[in-house]
Parts: C-alpha cells; structure tokens; sequence
C-alpha cells in the first residue's frame, strides 16, 4: 500500500514551485503578451498578489480543521455527497489539466525538438515516467522535486544571465503594455497560473500542520511569481512585443538565440532539459493529486491499482486537443484564465459555509 | 521472483525501445547548409541557390569545407545548387531527391537576398515566413546582395582555405571592427519588419570584380584605347559622397563612402560585404554606404572602434587618419511636444592619431582642439547627412523609436501616433564631443627642415 509519508516545507515548496513556474517555458508567455503587451513581468506580480489572497482563504480553511485535507473538509462541511461531488470536481479539473500541460510539452517538443516522433511516442515514454513516479509515492515525488529544483533554477538563471547580451530595455516601453485596466483585470483572471498552489489543500495532512502550509503556500507563490516575473521581464527584453506574441516558446528562442562569439552558441539543449523535468514534475504532481482525491472519495485505501487506469485515462485525455493551435488558444488560454473558479474558489465557499454552519476541527495540543 | 522478472523484462524493453528515437540521426546523414540565396524565378516563384559545403576528414590533404585542391572549381559547382520552386520547404524537397543526405539549416550562416527581390517586398515575406521553420536560426545573418544571389554565392569562397562557415562568421564579426555593415540577423529583420519602433537595415554584399581600381585618375589619360579615341573616360557613378581635398573635388574620398561592388579593390576574396540595406517594413527602399552605416552605428551606440580619415584642418590637401571609438552610450533626447519632432544627440567619442603627413603639431593644445573641434564637425556633418538620407527614404536610420516610445504609456498610444511617419519631419541637433586621447609613438612632430 502506498503511504503519502511526511515531508518538509523544503520539499512541498520545490513542488508546488516548479509546477507553476514549467508554464512559463511554453505558450504561456507568447499569450501574455498577448493579452498585455509589455506589462507581462509586473502583471504575474499582480497575479501572484491575487493568488496569494486566495490561498490566504484556503489557508484559513485549512486552519479551521487541523491535520485535515481538502477532501476530508469537504466531506465536513458540506457533507459526503456534496463534499465528495465538489472533490470530484477538483479531481476532474485536475487530470485535465495534466492532459493539457501534457500534450502542450509534447506539441512543443515536436515543434522544436522531436519532429518526426509521433506524439503518441512522445506521451507514452512521459506517461510511463509519471506512472512510475507515481507508483513511488508523493513522499518521492516532492524528494525528486528538491533534488531538481536547485537544477532547473540554476538553468534557469543560466539562460537569462546568456541572454543578457541580447537585452534591449526600450523594449519593456509601453510600461503599461495594451492599458491598465486589461492589465489589472488580466492579472486578476491570470491568478489561475499559480492555481497549483491549491494542491497543498490536497497534502496538508503530509505537512507539518497549519504553520507549515501557511509558509509553504505563501513562499511558492512568492517564489513562483519572482521567478515567472524574471523571466517575461527576460524575454520581454528580448524580443519587441509584436514578435513575442508570436513565438511558440519564447523561452526557447530566447535560448536559442543565444551567441556568444563561436563557443557558446546553440544553447538551447539547456533549455531542453529544464523543459523535460519541469514538465515532469508538473503533471506526475498533478497526476498524483488527482489519484489522491479520486481514491480518498471512493475510500481506496491502496492507490497502486488505480494509477495504472487514471494513467490510460490520461493518456487518452491528450489525444483531445485536434493540435497545438487548439492546445495554445483554446485550453491552455481558457485554463489559465478561468481556472481559478476551480483552484482558488471552492475553499472560499466552503469556508463561508464552515463559518455559518460553525463547523471546526478539533484543536490540536501543541 | 515475479517482481524481478518484471523489472528486469522492463529494462530490457526501455534500453530496445528508448535508446534512440524517431529523430535519431546521425552527423553524417545530414548535408548542412551553409548559405541560402533567394532570387525571383523564372519557372517558377523563387530561385533558391543552396551552398553545402563539402565536410571531409581532417587531415585528409585538404581543408575541409574549403578550396586549396586542384579541382577548386568542379568542387565549388558541385556545393552550389541553384533551382526553381514555390517555396523553401518545396525545394528541398526537390533537392532531397538528387542530394542522398537530409538537408539541414541548423548551422546556417546567411540568407542572401537579391536586391531585386528585397526591393520587390517579395524577400520579407518569404525570409519571414522562415520564422515557422524550426532549423532557421535567429542569429542567421542577412544578406542583401547586388545583382543575383545565385552569383554572389557562387563567388564566395572561404578565405585562405578556411571553413566557408568560418569566413561568414568571421566576415560579419570583423566588421565589429569596421563599422562598415550592421549586425543584421534573421531574428533582427523579423523583429524589424513588424515594429512600430524601429526599420531593418541588412547588410548589403556584392561581388566585386576588381574594375573599380582605376589605373589612373579621372582626366588623366588611362588606357591606350581612350586616348585613341579621345574621348573623355566616362566616370564610373559612385556612392552620393563628396569626397574632400582642397581645390580637387573627390580627390581623397571619404574612406567607407562607397556600396558593396564600389570599393577600388582588386584580388583577394571575390566578394564584399560593404554598407547597409535600408528597408520600410519588408520592403527595401534603399542603401546606405559604408560611411553612413558607421554613422548609424554611432548614433545607436554600436562601435567600437573605427578608422576614420578627415581633412587637415590646418593643410587642408592632406588628410589626417584617426582611429576612433565611443566612450559612453550616445545620449538621445526627443522632444515631441511640437508639430515636430525635435530630436537632440550628444555623442562622446575618443580617438588615436596614427599619422599626421602635414606634420604640423596636433600635439600642441591648441591645434589639438582644431583638430578635435574638424572631427567633430566631420562627424556631425555625417550623421546629419545619414539622417537626412533616412528621412528621404522615409525610414528611422538611427532606431530613434527607440527613445521616443519611452514616452508613451501604453501601446495603442504610441501606435496611434506613427512614429514612423512623423519621424520624416523631425529635426536633429547633434553635439559631438570629440577627445584626441593618444598621438601614437610620438609626442610631437617637427616639421621638415
């Protein structure tokens, strides 16, 4: 049987950081150019801000009812058929989103990387490491996301600090990108991005009780909004806002672009490697998540023999999108900008109902 | 026992299947492109000229890529493959079925333009529409080129024997050091084409057959053949520069002042690389000479060092060289709160003496200043000569949409009030300030006696 074990703040925090913050290395950030011109860096602030304010609720939740998951306050407060219902929901909600953020590396690794692969070769091999994760146990999977974290962060830094060279500051001006108000009311909608934050709902009762989810939802945002900003503020830098609207991955090109004399060129297999795990990391953790609310709603109490079929269902759930345009404009713009109703609202009304309904955990001593 | 198996059937499967894919390939089943020329068609829309140089082992007798072997020629033929298709991926697609090897743009150094078809609008669309292309780099350099660019890539040969790749790179690396061709990248042109803010200048190329390097001057009599027939020799037309010299109109010409093909070069590589491509959105509009692509790298900040030749102020029929670079980032201020814009640039350079044929002392305080102050004059006269060319050719020369979009807060505004437009009727006032920092081995310089 699997055990979700005990983990620090350092490991959740390196899970929930990366997961956000692999969005940025694919379309991602061609549509907040998009949507927002130049502004893009400062608009991720705003919306780490409102996300940050929304975890503030969910945190609040998670404080009501000590040593509690989400699913389990749910069940509480709204009582086992509607709780069970909304975790559905979530669970729902978030192999969707795994499928998505799936088949959107798998468009782009064929775009830039692997041409002639099929995409099904492509999410096979993805899928099986995710199983495989997965088979392992959440206690690996946010160990794993330690030990990568440092990596992808100092690639990361890597690619930006290369990229220096190739910064035209004139090209963050307009400061105020297509006008304030899309950027604030953008920035609200886009508090979605960092929607994983949401997932520390769904481990609390692995975390070392409520002081440790509040610093651990509150430092990945923060890290995640610092890290997201540099690098829209990067690529912002990089390339005039009527071509970043365009580029599949502006990140990649931003890599690839790279030219310093005829030794350090042609970087983009760094990228390439921060894509890959990052990636990784984002769907087995939202893989997981997903596996541990669907068997704590069905009370499975042994996760293994349903990883295998959620894997299929994965797998079959990212033959969906007809190609990249549809992943890009359709699913990947729609999650982002809606997707926290599912993320970030459902514990604001459940708190709200806890509240008027007087429901409350038991106090923990100490 | 049961597990084991599994584990190990899994390995077994994962080290079949996983340790390559279907993109595995190896070097040597790619044929790699060195230079695409694009010009019109004549069967069809576009006539694609491929360079692939010819790879070979090190240490088999011959440079690799390069000439040097006795069959230069028939080697050079067979790594230049020019024809007709609709599209790039077309012909490769053509060309993949003569060519046993993938061919493979990774390691591509230029794109060569026709100046036919920049001039056409033609050439923006196809070079931008590379963009999609994933093996196009950005940091591909742009090459807008006289005549066709089927010639000018037949004519490019690597220099000394080197790698064709190498000479490319180098090529445009050198003129860091010149000032005489921009950085233009495909990145650049596809950025540029699009921009409310600024307009793409590529490099202008050309070959150069060596009949510029008269052998004697104008009015003087040259060749057996003119002085037969008595008439006059009819002066090749030359860039738009004056040229200096006291009394004798273009006797030393501006150095840099001519295009691509123009240079009086004989032997040594049959083609240069040598002013810039000035385009308005994707369409090319005109050139700038040498000289004035120095300008524009002055005005944006970009030169590191040049080599320039004025007037002796004090003689003025010789001429005094100067090597010359900037210290500090130009300063650019725009006023746009009138009907025009007025534009005011400061420029701080420093420059070495290296030679003084009058040998009047600029070493001297006093001459120093009107030596700094003729410089200054030179510059000022130039940039305001390139600005005046830009404007005529209805472009921004010196990207001042740069500064001027900083004063605009959202991009809708700064759309709305096209830049590119009132530019044209923008008045510039240069400041240069010039410092003579070294004089060479010599602390001064006593006349003949």
């Amino acid at each position: 049987m699997l055990k979700e074990g005990r983990f620090g703040y350092k490991e959740a925090i390196s899970l929930i950081v990366i997961s956000i913050t692999s969005k940025v290395f694919f379309t991602s950030a061609s549509l907040v150019s998009r949507l927002v011109g130049t502004a893009g860096w400062y608009m991720t602030l705003v919306s780490a801000a409102v996300a940050a304010l929304f975890f503030a609720f969910l945190y609040l939740l998670l404080k009501r009812f000590p040593g509690k998951n989400i699913m389990e306050i749910n069940d509480i407060v709204l009582g086992k058929f509607a709780g069970s219902l909304l975790s559905l929901v979530l669970c729902a909600f978030l192999m969707i989103i795994a499928s998505i953020d799936m088949r959107e590396f798998t468009e782009v690794l064929k775009v830039f990387v692997l041409p002639e692969s099929p995409p099904s070769f492509i999410m096979v091999i993805f899928i099986i490491s995710v199983i495989s994760l997965a088979f392992a146990g959440l206690e690996t999977l946010v160990r794993y996301s330690k030990f990568l974290v440092y990596l992808l962060g100092a690639g990361c830094i890597f690619v930006i600090l290369l990229s220096i060279p190739d910064f035209r500051v004139y090209r963050l001006f307009p400061l105020l990108g297509n006008g304030l108000g899309k950027t604030i009311i953008n920035s609200a909608l886009r508090c979605s991005f960092y929607g994983e934050a949401a997932l520390v709902g769904i481990m609390a009762a692995s975390l070392q009780g409520t002081n440790e989810i509040k610093r651990i939802g509150f430092y990945s945002i923060f890290i995640s909004g610092l890290m997201t900003s540099l690098c829209l503020l990067s690529f912002g830098m990089v390339f005039p806002y009527s071509t970043a609207q365009e580029l599949v991955s502006p990140m990649f090109a931003m890599a690839a672009n790279v030219h310093l004399g005829g030794f350090l060129q042609h970087m983009e297999p760094i990228f390439v490697f921060l894509w890959n795990f990052g990636s990784f990391i984002e769907v087995s953790a939202l893989f997981y998540s997903a596996i541990m609310i669907y068997c704590h709603v069905f009370r499975i109490s042994d996760k293994r023999p349903v990883i295998l079929p959620m894997g299929t269902l994965l797998f079959c759930l990212n033959l969906f999108p007809k190609g990249i345009q549809d992943v890009f404009s359709a699913y990947v713009q729609t999650m982002r900008t809606w997707g926290w109703v599912i993320y970030f609202l459902p514990p604001v009304i459940v708190l709200i109902i806890a509240v008027i309904r007087k429901k409350k955990g038991a106090q923990r001593n100490g | 026992m049961g597990k084991k198996l599994v584990v190990t059937a899994l390995v077994i499967l994962m080290a079949v299947s996983l340790t390559g894919c279907f993109d595995a390939r190896e070097i040597g089943d790619y044929a790699y492109i060195s230079m695409v020329g694009i010009d019109e068609g004549v069967t069809d829309e576009l006539r694609l000229t491929f360079h692939i140089p010819e790879f070979q082992v090190s240490g088999s007798g011959s440079d690799s890529g390069g000439g040097g072997n006795s069959n230069e020629k028939e080697k050079a033929e067979k790594e230049v493959i020019t024809l007709d298709a609709p599209s790039l991926l077309s012909g490769v697609s053509i060309l993949n079925n003569s060519v046993p090897k993938i061919l493979n743009f990774m390691h591509m150094k230029a794109i060569i333009i026709s100046e036919k078809m920049a001039k056409s609008g033609k050439a923006g669309k196809v070079v931008t529409g590379l963009m999609k292309y994933r093996q196009v780099r950005g940091t591909t350099n742009i090459i807008v080129c006289r005549g066709t660019a089927e010639e000018f890539i037949k004519a490019f040969h690597p220099y000394q024997g080197g790698l064709i790749t190498d000479s490319i790179e180098e090529l445009v690396t050198r003129a860091e050091y010149t000032g005489f061709i921009t950085n233009s990248t495909f990145m650049d042109m596809y950025d540029r084409i699009k921009s409310a803010t600024s307009q793409f200048l590529a490099i202008y190329g050309s070959v150069n057959d060596g009949k510029n390097l008269k052998e004697s001057r104008s009015g003087e009599e040259s060749d057996p053949e003119s002085r037969e027939s008595g008439e006059p020799e009819e002066e090749k037309p030359v860039s738009q520069n004056e040229g200096y010299g006291s009394g004798d109109k273009g006797r030393f010409r501006i150095p840099g002042d001519y295009l691509a093909g123009e240079t009086p070069v004989k032997g040594g590589p049959d083609i240069e690389l040598f002013g810039s491509a000035v385009f308005d959105g994707d369409k090319m509009v005109g050139t700038l000479t040498g000289f004035e692509t120095q300008m524009v790298r002055i005005a944006i900040g970009r030169l590191n060092r040049a080599a320039f030749t004025i007037q002796d102020p004090l003689s003025p029929d010789l001429y005094i060289p100067i090597e010359v670079k900037e210290f500090g980032t130009p300063k650019v201020s725009i006023d746009l709160s009138g009907q025009r814009p007025m534009i005011n640039m400061e420029l701080k350079l420093e420059g070495d003496i290296t030679s003084i044929p009058s040998r009047i002392e600029y070493e001297d305080e006093e001459k120093n200043r009107i030596l700094e102050q003729a410089f200054e004059e030179f510059i000022k006269t130039g940039l305001e000569r390139t600005f005046k060319k830009g404007q005529e050719l209805k472009t921004d020369v010196f990207d001042l949409g740069q500064v001027a979009i900083k004063q605009f807060l959202t991009i809708p505004e700064w759309e709305k009030y096209k830049w590119k437009e009132k530019v044209l009727d923008a008045e510039l006032n240069v400041k240069v300030d010039f410092i003579v920092r070294r004089t060479g081995k010599t602390t001064s310089n006593k006349p003949a006696k």
